[in-house]
């Protein structure tokens, strides 16, 4: 198989708004996969990794401020939707409140991580940016009138338009150590400094770790508490004899062991795994209260009529569940998330065909560029792959870890995952691969298929 | 590791305790547990050619992978390095079908199984989420070295290839988890394990006779004994993927000295233990190296017997 992997730009799906970029990656050992397509949002099973419908995208991370205003149009109606991609609805919700250029303000990139250890949570945090749930402002508002919590991972702070009303978040003080919270407070300032309107996010969910099977003196230690440390659990309680503690954990996949009476013990209450070396480990996936908020609400008729309301805006227009040759959309047991807006077609969209069509685009988008002032031409440049897209686990995969005997990969960020990567064929033979979810765990699957 | 100087009383008090805990352990466990929260599943498509397949499987270092027939869209088996020996037997017996086995497919490796009357492999799956215990047995049963884990997919009723766990993948993981292994230090020679009756052969013997001997004597592998009757190098049935990768079927005329020139430098290396040896201490090795089996000699360097994780595996089960 070869090394040296490009990115084909067959594909049609018009939600693709990298799809005339050419990537390659290059590793010597793995088959080199890359992202060929995006994530097609009605296939996930899992409701956090469910996207809005008509936002196909939204799972991919704004990486950086150039990425929204090249965005490639995603709609054939070219006119309607002058220079916005399906993919930046996020931030063209900003459309209506008047500031249509992002450009400069988006200092934070959304990097795909890897929740493998604490130390590279602790230096990452602040650079963190959870996207995957891009919704509408409005329905933020609400949750702030309603005084819940305020949202803390949505991309919706990205707003200008919005900071105003919205208080500025909490930082939580890290409970981990002084070294992360000190660098954590360090990227802080930094990041005010840059932009004194956002203040950065971190979401930690207060999560409590529990131990039920007896002992007298318990202790927790996992990738949260880092360098081997270890946090007392409290307890015996009166009531059931158990040990806990609550932790505010950052979001991602934690892993860990308890020490009961100086001796290692795994939970059996608890999901577990083997970690790299094949020691038997528990885990947790800490997700976001507010997507759970999120999941729990979608009956909530005044979240939908304003989604209704942003897809009108934006000219999207709806369709039915038949896909064509005998295939329909998928729909997951909450119908009504996944509210289809999107049209799903083979024909490539005349913007890529039509030289008239696309002349016209870039008329408008010129057009759009001297309306803001802004006249450097930055449509030329193709938009980026998405950051997390590029590092793809399969290949900072290494063979030769002979400790690794369990295939063990990097715990992918839920971004990543259900898209399709695939090598450049060779030998008539083609490698796909995707990132899926199976029971809290994570599948990198392979497959090696002629062509036929 | 220090032994405590124990009764024989007492030592076979502790290895009971020891298998039943081992046992415990394994029935409290899945075969999902075992499975690290991410991981990596290389899969074939059936219409694979043979020899591609083998590069696949060279390439990504590993020895099997499941396959996946796409017509059926259901799982087809495993590929394993069985698999390449019928071939290269089914060759050798019908050396004008060198088309043929350049063009075959995965599909057709059963066709070749029959050619030959080699007895198909029976492929047990069992769900991830069954007890360890119970995917042990049916390896144990089925004489398999490792196993699929297959799923159903909830909504549409397919099947889910999840992963595939081996023998030394479950001993290891024993090997880490389950510190009652400490317990298990009767010594070998008390243990009625492993086999005495061997098939030996020497550094001249011709490859394709040693391939046949693992096919013959249904083993994994070989030991290659010098003119003293001394144990120098072990063929493995792995090893015929080395030898007929890229070139194909050609170099079967090669003695088996020669063929494991072709052995990847990686080799893990032959390990001998003696009969004072104990479960124990194996086991620790086990955790530390990727081996496959032990050959047991005596002080000279002689061989007596040979003791393969599933042995290993069935006396922790039944022992």
């Amino acid at each position: 198989m070869g090394n040296t992997l490009s990115q084909d730009n067959a594909e049609t799906g018009h939600h693709d708004h990298h799809h005339h970029h050419r990537h390659h990656f290059q590793h010597s050992q793995t088959p080199n996969l890359e992202p060929l397509k995006s994530p097609s949002s009605h296939q996930s099973p899992d409701p956090t990794d469910m996207q809005r419908p008509g936002f196909p995208d939204s799972s991919v991370n704004l990486p950086e401020s150039q990425h929204f205003e090249n965005g490639s149009p995603s709609s054939e109606d070219v006119r309607q939707i002058p220079s916005k991609d399906v993919s930046m609805v996020d931030v063209s919700g900003d459309a209506r409140l008047g500031s249509s250029s992002n450009s400069g303000s988006n200092s934070r990139s959304g990097s795909a991580m890897n929740l493998d250890s604490a130390d590279e949570l602790a230096g990452l945090q602040p650079l963190r940016r959870k996207s995957t749930l891009i919704l509408t402002d409005d329905i933020d508002f609400e949750r702030l009138k309603l005084g819940q919590r305020p949202p803390e991972d949505d991309m919706v702070i990205d707003d200008d338009g919005d900071l105003g009303q919205v208080p500025p978040p909490v930082f939580k003080q890290d409970d981990v150590g002084d070294e992360n919270s000190s660098t954590s407070n360090d990227v802080q300032q930094q990041q005010s400094g840059r932009n004194a309107q956002r203040p950065p996010e971190i979401e930690k969910v207060p999560t409590v770790i529990r131990w039920t099977e007896g002992g007298s003196k318990v202790y927790v230690t996992g990738t949260f508490t880092g360098g081997g440390k270890m946090f007392a659990l409290n307890g015996p309680s009166s009531k059931d004899g158990s040990f806990s503690i609550k932790l505010d954990l950052v979001l991602g996949t934690h892993r860990f062991r308890f020490i009961v009476d100086n001796e290692i013990r795994i939970s059996n209450f608890i999901p577990t795994a083997t970690d790299q070396m094949g020691n038997l480990v528990n885990y947790l996936e800490v997700v976001s209260r507010h997507h759970e908020e999120r999941s729990s609400s979608i009956s909530d008729n005044k979240s939908r009529s304003s989604l209704t309301t942003m897809d009108s805006k934006l000219g999207l227009t709806r369709d039915d569940d038949d896909m064509g040759d005998g295939y329909s959309r998928y729909h997951d047991e909450d119908e009504a998330y996944v509210t289809p807006e999107t049209v799903y077609t083979t024909s490539v969209p005349a913007i890529f065909t039509d030289p008239k069509v696309m002349e016209q685009y870039y008329l408008t988008l010129d057009n759009q560029q001297n309306g803001t002032g802004n006249n450097n031409q930055q449509w030329l440049i193709p938009p980026q792959l998405p950051p997390h897209l590029e590092n793809v686990i399969l290949n900072s995969y290494n063979n030769a870890d002979k400790d690794n005997t369990s295939g063990a990969l990097s715990i992918p960020n839920h971004v990543v995952l259900n898209h399709l990567a695939t090598t450049s064929i060779k030998h008539n033979t083609l490698a796909v691969a995707s990132v899926v979810r199976y029971k809290k765990k994570y599948v990198t699957q392979i497959l090696y298929a002629p062509l036929q | 590791m220090m032994i405590p100087n124990l009764s024989p009383e007492q030592l076979e008090r502790d290895q009971q305790l020891g298998l039943l805990a081992i046992r415990n352990f394994l029935e409290s466990k899945t075969s999902f547990d075992v499975l690290p929260v991410s991981y990596r599943l290389i899969v074939f498509d059936t219409s694979l050619l043979v020899k591609k397949s083998l590069n696949i499987l060279l390439q990504n270092s590993i020895v099997s992978a499941p396959l996946w027939n796409s017509k059926t869209s259901r799982f087809a088996g495993l590929l394993t390095s069985s698999d390449f020996i019928n071939v290269i037997q089914y060759y050798f017996q019908f050396p004008d079908k060198f088309e043929l086995v350049e063009k075959l497919t995965l599909n057709g490796l059963r066709d070749v199984e029959k050619a030959i009357g080699a007895e198909p492999i029976e492929t047990v799956a069992i769900n991830p989420l069954r007890p360890l215990y119970e995917a042990c047995v049916k390896m144990i049963e089925s004489r398999a070295r490792r196993i699929p884990l297959i799923d159903e997919d909830e909504n549409t009723h397919r099947e889910i290839v999840v992963s595939v766990l081996t023998q030394y993948r479950i001993l290891k993981f024993v090997a880490l988890n389950c510190k009652e292994v400490r317990m298990l230090n009767k010594p070998l020679r008390s243990l009625n394990m492993g086999t005495t009756e061997i098939s030996k052969v020497t550094l001249d013997t011709p490859v394709i006779d040693v391939i046949h001997l693992l096919t013959l004597k249904s083993v994994s592998s070989v030991p290659i004994m010098d003119e003293n009757d001394k144990l120098i190098n072990v063929y493995e049935a792995v090893d015929v993927l080395a030898l007929i990768k890229g070139g194909m079927y050609t170099d079967l005329s090669l003695s088996v000295g020669e063929a494991l020139m072709r052995r990847p430098e990686d080799f893990e290396g032959v390990y001998t233990c003696t009969l004072d040896d104990r479960l124990s201490t194996i086991i620790d090795t086990i955790r530390k190296s990727r081996l496959h089996r032990l050959f047991v000699v005596d002080s000279e360097g002689k061989l007596l017997s040979v003791i393969t994780l599933s042995d290993i595996l069935k006396y922790i089960l039944f022992g």
